[in-house]
């Protein structure tokens, strides 16, 4: 079963730009995203070790992350990683 | 009878006196032909520039010219040297009465009514025309060159000083503007904008418009919005205005111009040293984990909730002037060294708070569109941080431009090119 988790914030132009295009990415899929906001859900980005960029995308499959995309992508970016995910 | 010889004296004075008016007019409006001497070498590329803009305003623009072309190449020896001896004689004249002159290095060299020109830049080919249809108008009563051809000798009145049609020049559309003033505005303009495009007060203002947008009220959303906005402008003008009147005051001290210069220098290595950093990292928002900037989103959000507007305008008040303070920092130093830009070029007063309002107008572009958007959509809508690494890179390279300039070439800062 894989889970995906994008990590963002309020104030962030960047997970503005990235929201619309992972959800419809994995909307194609019918998975839906659990989003963490990083000023609100301190306690639970704070396991993920996100590092300095938002926003964060984790792909989880059986507990374990296995994959991390981190900031904003391009279209080619993003479709590597869609095909990696259904090969996955 | 009478009827009809009054009728006839009438038509006749009237044909007589209107064709007289006509004459009158013509010979007002006659133009005066311009004698241009030019002094060429058929080999010099910017010589073949110069001749073809000649003939260009006498082909195309019907300028009313006689060009008259001194060869100092010419296969004939005999022209070639009456040339060259012509050209030097000119310059030396020119050279015991103006100091200018000292800088002519040969051809092109251009001498029309009391002016001469040297070179084939824009610069040159502009006054070129402006003078031409200046004595077009007004003809100047020396012919310099055939008073050196006379053997007369030049005096400091036979030079025409006048300098106001220099940097004039006639746009398409805007019409004829002095083309420093549209330097300046240019300059204002990327300036402004490549200030604006920094990530520090966007990321404040997404924020607020994220909380408006959450209580669901417009007019909360337009009120405190607008609020925040305004006083971002407002603080940028006090700032701005603050640092001209602080240059106007140094202008005369190139120590402080050097300050500057090296100021400038330094922050546009810096930046450029961001942008190849920024390079090496994903592109997004970078964190900042700091209580500052924590405090000032929690103290948004306190004021965005406060139901009396006097006290929630205040607030944002209070946290647009901090978020600008913080800011101040981020732009680097290009309020800076553009004040000091508008100082050089001696503008004050009224004419220096019109450009500043043009700069701050482009400064907020970016978050006017966002405000703009959000209002009208009530969706907040973000800019890509990955163009921001670009906008280190353009005001780095700007503040480099201008730090080198301020340093080693200050009249070219003043646009007196």
């Amino acid at each position: 079963m894989k889970q995906v988790i994008l990590i963002t914030s309020l104030w962030c132009p960047s997970c503005l730009i990235m929201r619309p295009k992972y959800e419809k990415l994995f909307k194609e899929v019918n998975i839906d995203i659990i989003e963490y906001d990083y000023d609100e859900d301190i306690e639970i980005v704070k396991k993920y070790n996100i590092g300095k960029i938002l926003p964060v995308l984790i792909i989880k499959e059986g507990g374990l992350e296995v994959a991390r995309v981190i900031g904003e992508k391009k279209k080619k970016e993003l479709k590597k990683l869609m095909e990696e995910f259904n090969n996955g | 009878m009478v009827k009809k010889t009054l009728l006839y004296i009438f038509a006749f004075m009237m044909f007589f006196g209107f064709n007289q008016n006509q004459t009158i007019k013509a010979e007002d409006t006659m133009p005066n032909t311009v004698k241009v001497h030019f002094f060429t070498d058929q080999y010099c590329t910017n010589c073949a520039q110069i001749d073809k803009y000649l003939n260009d305003l006498k082909g195309k623009e019907k300028l009313p010219i006689e060009i008259i072309k001194y060869d100092t190449n010419d296969s004939d020896p005999v022209k070639r040297e009456e040339s060259k001896e012509l050209m030097f004689d000119v310059i030396d004249a020119l050279k015991a009465i103006d100091e200018g002159a000292a800088n002519i290095m040969g051809t092109p060299f251009v001498v029309i009514g009391g002016k001469y020109y040297n070179g084939s830049n824009a610069t040159v080919r502009l006054r070129i025309k402006n003078y031409i249809k200046k004595y077009e108008q007004e003809p100047w009563l020396f012919d310099l060159v055939e008073m050196v051809k006379d053997g007369e000798t030049l005096i400091t009145e036979h030079l025409d000083f006048d300098d106001t049609l220099d940097y004039m020049d006639d746009l398409p559309i805007i019409g004829v503007v002095d083309i420093r003033d549209v330097s300046l505005l240019l300059m204002t303009i990327l300036i402004g904008a490549v200030d604006g495009f920094n990530p520090c007060a966007m990321g404040v203002l997404i924020f607020l418009i994220g909380m408006l947008i959450k209580t669901k009220d417009r007019k909360r959303m337009w009120i405190l919005g607008l609020t925040f906005l305004l006083t971002s402008a407002a603080f940028y003008l006090l700032i701005l205005m603050s640092w001209i009147t602080i240059a106007s005051q140094f202008l005369q001290k190139f120590w402080f111009q050097l300050i500057i210069g090296m100021f400038a220098l330094g922050f546009g290595a810096y930046s450029i040293y961001k942008y190849f950093k920024s390079l090496k990292s994903d592109d997004g928002c970078e964190v900042v984990d700091d209580t500052k900037t924590k405090r000032i989103f929690e103290n948004i959000k306190k004021f965005i909730s406060e139901k009396k507007y006097p006290i929630a305008m205040a607030g944002i008040i209070a946290v647009a002037v901090v978020v600008n303070l913080i800011e101040l920092a981020c732009s680097t130093g290009l309020p800076v060294i553009y004040a000091e830009v508008l100082a050089i070029n001696g503008v004050a007063g009224s004419e220096a708070l019109m450009y500043t309002l043009i700069y701050i107008l482009f400064f907020l572009i970016d978050d006017l569109i966002v405000f703009a958007i959000a209002m009208f959509t009530m969706k907040v809508v973000g800019m890509s941080n990955r163009y921001t690494k670009y906008s280190h890179l353009i005001g780095g390279l700007i503040m480099l431009a201008i730090g080198i300039l301020m340093v080693f070439f200050p009249n070219i800062l003043a646009f007196n090119f």
